[in-house]
């Protein structure tokens, strides 16, 4: 999945829920949606809306393990 | 509520009160019969299961077969050990054979073999989350467990459905399993005893596993002796306790923590937003552990996001496992339960490996500290129980809870052992944590911490409870 724009990412920056689905829909380009996907949500159309809401929660997990390698890192420099 | 049950051997007391080694005493003394205790914990389901929607499933006439078995064997060669007779349930992700509604096939268990060796006695299976991945959701194939102590607050989850029948006495012990705190997190909101062993201790063969390199299948019970006899059946070794044998009680004013070191990491405590009553009760519980011996000190643990680490970990590795049946029988899967997924299915192979990177830094660190303290502590949950209300209103988070979830990480054993009660009459408990390998140690801590706590578990039916769990709108989680 393309986000197009970032600033949509903080229009869904709730967490992935609550979202506004019009704005998701318009801006979000489904073409790349891993085909796993298509069958994660009901009768394999994908919840756009949910599904740019679980894309941007999974970056955030992913930024999180870099805060949490650079904090014990940290740690293991002040030892 | 008719909290007495009385049978014939039980002497006119509550034999459902008393713990699992209490209840193999009686039954070794024959006191009451295998099929008697059986038949005392049925009654007790019969009238309060409806409330709690603890069991999806109780095997009465099984089990209460299985218990003449018990009982006739016990006549002719003698018992099988302590806890011979006793009833005992499993989370609906571990197997005993048959079909299940949670884990969809469920061959039995190589734990489930164990118990039953030991003689213990199969009483039912517990409510969970689909395949443990919560929170409770409209799509789930069951309604949630309710927390006996307020029908108000959420059990925690996932083992909700084992935290709360063992703390309403449906049964003394119970297994669960534990991905993120899914043990001692429904045992602290429940006031029971909750137990992760060390990873790999208690084998996951046979168990509908989420995440392989993650889950962990613990046990909770109404006692740490109860967790620790229980544990020694699943895993066929005596545990050596380095404070004091199982069998024997701490003296009053003794100190059996003498010489024992406890390392607190306020720096992450902190991190957590722990509740005003949670840090009071947490420095109460320093206080006893000091009182008995205990030397007490405070150490750091600066690790930030861990909660990310273990949700890349978990949801890249059920992503992988459940990723082909996705495919063929999507219609296997709630709604919910695919949603909350979802992500697994985005990450990318270095994202995975990145937090296995990130997972073994902070392994090392948590090594480190319990090479310089036996034992760590600090509470098990933030906050006691919130209320299903207060629940809906943080969007059914999903967030692991920080002070479990770091040691599903890294693969410590760790005891959650109730405290006091908060401000609100409910739960709340101290996390023990040991090195790698030290279970022995953490549950002897455990054991002398709790008899000098002193903490009165669930007693009684809270009148008038109404308004408890309703279906959150599809689509969310």
């Amino acid at each position: 999945m393309v986000m197009r724009d970032e600033s949509v990412e903080a229009r869904v920056g709730s967490g992935g829920f609550g979202l506004d689905r019009r704005v998701a829909a318009r801006d979000c380009d489904c073409s790349r949606l891993p085909a796993t996907l298509n069958v994660v949500f009901p009768d394999g159309h994908p919840d756009l809306g949910l599904v740019l809401g679980k894309s941007w929660l999974a970056r955030r997990m992913a930024e999180g393990v870099r805060r949490a390698q650079a904090s014990a890192n940290v740690r293991a420099e002040g030892k | 509520m008719n909290d007495a049950v009385v049978v014939a051997g039980d002497r006119g007391g509550n034999v459902c009160s008393l713990t699992a080694l209490e209840q193999g005493r009686l039954v070794r003394a024959r006191e009451i019969s295998c099929w008697e205790l059986l038949q005392a914990h049925l009654q007790h389901i019969d009238e309060i299961e409806s409330s709690l929607h603890t069991f999806v499933a109780v095997f009465a006439e099984e089990a209460g077969l299985r218990a003449r078995r018990l009982d006739r064997e016990s006549r002719r060669d003698g018992f099988r050990g302590p806890l011979h007779g006793v009833p005992y349930a499993l989370k609906d992700l571990i197997g005993r054979r048959e079909h299940s509604q949670s884990t969809k096939a469920a061959p039995a268990a190589d734990v489930t073999r164990k118990l039953n060796r030991a003689g213990l006695v199969l009483l039912g299976k517990t409510a969970t989350y689909e395949l443990g991945m919560g929170p409770p959701a409209e799509s789930d194939p069951v309604p949630p467990a309710q927390n006996p102590w307020s029908l108000q607050h959420i059990p925690g989850g996932s083992s909700s459905g084992s935290a709360s029948a063992v703390a309403a006495h449906l049964c003394p012990v119970a297994l669960g399993t534990d991905t993120g705190g899914s043990v001692r997190h429904p045992a602290a909101y429940c006031g029971v005893v909750g137990f992760k062993p060390s990873f790999g201790r208690i084998s996951l063969e046979g168990v509908a596993v989420l995440s392989p390199s993650l889950d962990h299948v613990g046990i909770l019970a109404r006692s740490v002796d109860d967790v620790a006899l229980t544990y020694e059946c699943t895993t066929s070794s005596r545990l050596r306790s380095r404070v004091a044998p199982l069998s024997s009680a701490p003296n009053p004013g003794s100190r059996p923590l003498e010489g024992v070191s406890v390392g607190v990491p306020w720096d992450f405590i902190g991190r957590g937003s722990p509740a005003d009553d949670t840090l009071a009760t947490f420095r109460q519980a320093l206080r006893i552990l000091a009182d008995l011996g205990a030397a007490i000190s405070d150490t750091q643990l600066p690790i930030e996001r861990h909660e990310d680490v273990l949700s890349v970990i978990l949801l890249s590795e059920a992503a992988a496992r459940h990723a082909e049946a996705y495919a063929v029988n999507p219609e296997w899967y709630g709604l919910s339960f695919r949603a909350r997924l979802a992500p697994g299915f985005l990450f990318s192979a270095v994202d995975y490996l990145q937090a296995q990177i990130a997972r073994r830094m902070i392994r090392s660190l948590v090594d480190e500290l319990v090479r310089r303290h036996d034992v760590l502590v600090l509470p098990t949950m933030p906050t006691s129980a919130p209320s299903w209300a207060k629940f809906r209103e943080m969007g059914w988070d999903l967030t692991p809870p920080p002070f479990t979830s770091i040691f599903s990480l890294t693969g410590h054993p760790a005891l959650s052992v109730p405290v006091a009660l908060s401000t609100e009459g409910l739960p709340l408990a101290l996390q023990l944590v040991a090195r790698r390998g030290g279970d022995d140690a953490v549950l002897a801590v455990g054991r002398a911490f709790e008899a000098a706590a002193g903490f009165r578990g669930f007693r009684g039916w809270p009148e008038a409870q109404a308004g408890g769990w309703t279906a959150a709108p599809a689509g969310t989680g």
